[in-house]
């Protein structure tokens, strides 16, 4: 009899705990977005939500992925899970819708259509007419960033995990800007990031929060008000910049620069600045994103002494629970 | 437009052909996002030419590394693309064929792609060259009938053979990841941001092996042009000539495509611009389209390099120059030197 009771009570409790649960949150594109039960059944096509989700300890609950994150060797390392999660997508730009609505989901997480990589406006109205939540995210700054994290956070009901992600990210960051704040504006490093082709650099889309300018740098292709973008050579040359840094995922070396007869006369060929940063922490704002500055910043001011290495070790072991595994130099 | 053909006035057209490769090259030296004075410019020329002693600088480096193997890479590509261009015409007696006709942008194109995609540790060029010939190859021997290649199969099977290669380059697309993509789209729209000495001198092999051949044997594509009963009764054996011609062609095209991606129209254009400066006797055409067609490509690229700040792919500017020429070309008569 007393069992019994016990038993009801805890099924009263599970019921009532279930009908209670409803929220609403604000995504990063200002739109509310209501959720009536907790998130079971998610699908998830941006790269910086599901690296949130995984280390939010979620990643059970996710039912579909788009193909180019497998693209991402940092995820399939990382998250070895991610094999097994069924493909809904190519990318943004290519759904199958049939395939999602089969999948039951309670959650939809996709870039913002303002994004350069973002859904398809038509896309979205699709999905919104499904009756399906949906999240979307342009990410444009750090802030933006730090936000995303807190929203993933509420709604899996691990605000403590997400604010602990977001505050050691805000310490990084502090920790980079205190350095590099110390550089006067007139000696500021000029920079360029390149591509997956030596002529297509990172422009200058995000302004401010661009990862050089975050860095303490000066983007030298910073003007130009797009995501990336091909410029010639000569233009490069023109720039002058005293540091080349090129993509983790590139598939060429520093090497191919500085053997060029081209790039030689280039103040950062010169002085034998020209980086290929770790595909580890490839990817702009992604919780991995303060890893990055710290490291830009290391290759600008190396007088700094930004111990990338460990700040790096020390982020992996709280949040991938392994030591940093990438190049250390 | 006899009148137009005859006369000194075809004398002078001639000269003007001739020299403005050279004209545009000097205006493309002397332009371009980093300035650099022309007499300084020439200066750098000089000593580069005249191999003297010189101290390495950012200037010289802009001047000798950068633009001027671009420069040339552009005047080359153009002068295949075009002569390409005017030879097939001819071997099909066809206004409206252009040196991809049997399949080597689309082979080129997948080429690069699978390259960019998903085997980039072997050279986009490699690959965009092999795939290229892949395609002319498979064009030739579908049209292949009863010992005999006709015009009309090998154009049809060139047009499927394309579709073909594609459609597989949409799937390569479909499935890559953006940044990949992006690698490929610059690359299908053709540009000569990466150009350098090495680029430049694998495109003068192929237009040693392309260009130069189909000029040497321009007197025969006259026969040829004429059409096959007419050839055959004055000796010439039509489907060697054709392989030969074809062959040429590929080689010349394939080169300098795989090299800067696809640039259009030029090799459409530009012939029917001398054939209605010129006529339709190849053994002027040929000489002409090479040098009008290399000029044509230098100024063409000049204006994607230095009207924004980022490099506009040079496949879009003579794409944007070449469909109202070519409508100019139409009214003022050059079709006419096909005859109707």
């Amino acid at each position: 009899m007393r069992s019994g009771l016990i038993l009801l009570v805890l099924l009263l409790q599970v019921l009532f705990a279930d009908l209670s649960w409803s929220k609403c949150i604000v995504d990063t594109e200002g739109r509310r977005v209501c959720l009536s039960r907790k998130p079971e059944r998610i699908v998830v096509l941006t790269g910086t939500c599901i690296e949130t989700i995984y280390i939010l300890g979620e990643i059970e609950r996710v039912v579909g992925i788009s193909r180019n994150m497998l693209d991402n060797p940092f995820y399939s390392e990382i998250i070895g899970r991610l094999k097994k999660i069924p493909i809904v997508a190519q990318d943004m730009r290519n759904l199958d819708l049939e395939k999602i609505i089969n999948l039951k989901p309670d959650l939809f997480i996709a870039l913002d259509p303002e994004h350069p990589y973002g859904l398809r406006g038509e896309m979205v109205k699709k999905i919104e007419s499904l009756g399906v939540p949906l999240i979307l995210t342009n990410l444009e700054s750090l802030s933006e960033n730090y936000y995303s994290i807190e929203i993933l956070g509420e709604l899996f009901e691990k605000r403590s995990m997400a604010m602990r992600l977001v505050e050691h990210m805000k310490k990084i960051e502090r920790h980079v800007r205190s350095k590099v704040s110390k550089i006067p504006e007139n000696t500021r490093v000029r920079a360029i990031m390149l591509s997956h082709r030596p002529t297509l650099v990172l422009a200058g889309l995000w302004g401010k929060e661009d990862i050089i300018a975050l860095s303490g740098g000066i983007n030298v292709a910073g003007s130009i008000r797009e995501f990336i973008t091909e410029v010639s050579l000569e233009r490069i040359a023109s720039w002058d910049p005293e540091v080349v840094t090129i993509v983790g995922t590139a598939n060429y070396d520093p090497d191919l620069i500085l053997s060029s007869p081209q790039w030689r006369e280039i103040k950062a060929v010169k002085t034998k600045r020209v980086f290929k940063y770790p595909y580890q922490l490839t990817g702009i704002f992604i919780p991995r994103v303060p890893l990055l500055l710290a490291w830009c910043s290391s290759k600008f001011y190396p007088d700094l002494k930004i111990d990338w290495v460990g700040i790096c070790d020390e982020f992996f072991r709280r949040f991938y629970l392994r030591p940093y595994y990438g190049p250390r130099n | 437009m006899k009148s137009l053909l005859a006369g000194s006035g075809r004398k002078i057209r001639i000269i003007i052909l001739s020299i403005f490769p050279i004209l545009a090259f000097f205006i493309s030296l002397l332009v371009g996002p980093y300035g650099v004075s022309p007499p300084k410019v020439l200066k750098i020329l000089y000593e580069g030419i005249s191999m003297a002693e010189i101290s390495e600088s950012l200037d010289r480096t802009i001047i000798m590394e950068i633009r001027l193997p671009r420069i040339v890479l552009s005047g080359l590509t153009g002068a295949c693309l075009s002569v390409s261009g005017a030879a097939l015409q001819g071997i099909f007696r066809n206004p409206l064929v252009d040196p991809f006709i049997l399949g080597i942008s689309s082979g080129s194109a997948l080429g690069a792609a699978l390259s960019i995609a998903f085997f980039s540790f072997l050279p986009v060029q490699l690959l965009s060259f092999l795939f290229a010939i892949l395609a002319v190859l498979s064009a030739y021997l579908l049209a292949r009938t009863q010992a005999e290649v006709t015009r009309l199969p090998l154009v049809l099977s060139g047009i499927v053979v394309s579709s073909f290669f594609t459609a597989i380059v949409s799937i390569v697309k479909f499935l890559v990841d953006p940044h990949r993509l992006q690698s490929i789209v610059f690359w299908l729209m053709g540009s000569f941001s990466l150009a350098d000495w090495n680029a430049t001198r694998i495109a003068l092999v192929g237009f040693f092996i392309g260009s130069v051949p189909l000029w040497l044997m321009r007197w025969r594509l006259n026969a040829l042009s004429m059409g096959e009963e007419e050839a055959k009764a004055l000796g010439v054996n039509v489907e060697r000539e054709r392989a030969l011609f074809i062959c040429f062609s590929t080689l010349a095209v394939s080169v300098p495509t795989s090299l800067c991606g696809i640039i259009g129209w030029v090799g459409l254009v530009v012939p029917h611009l001398v054939r209605m400066l010129l006529g339709p006797d190849h053994t002027i055409l040929i000489p002409m389209s090479i040098t009008l067609g290399s000029g044509f490509m230098i100024l063409a690229d000049t204006l994607s390099r230095t009207l924004t700040t980022f490099d506009i792919p040079c496949g879009i500017i003579t794409s944007l120059l070449g469909a109202p020429f070519f409508i100019y070309v139409m009214r003022r008569g050059g079709i006419e030197a096909w005859g109707r």
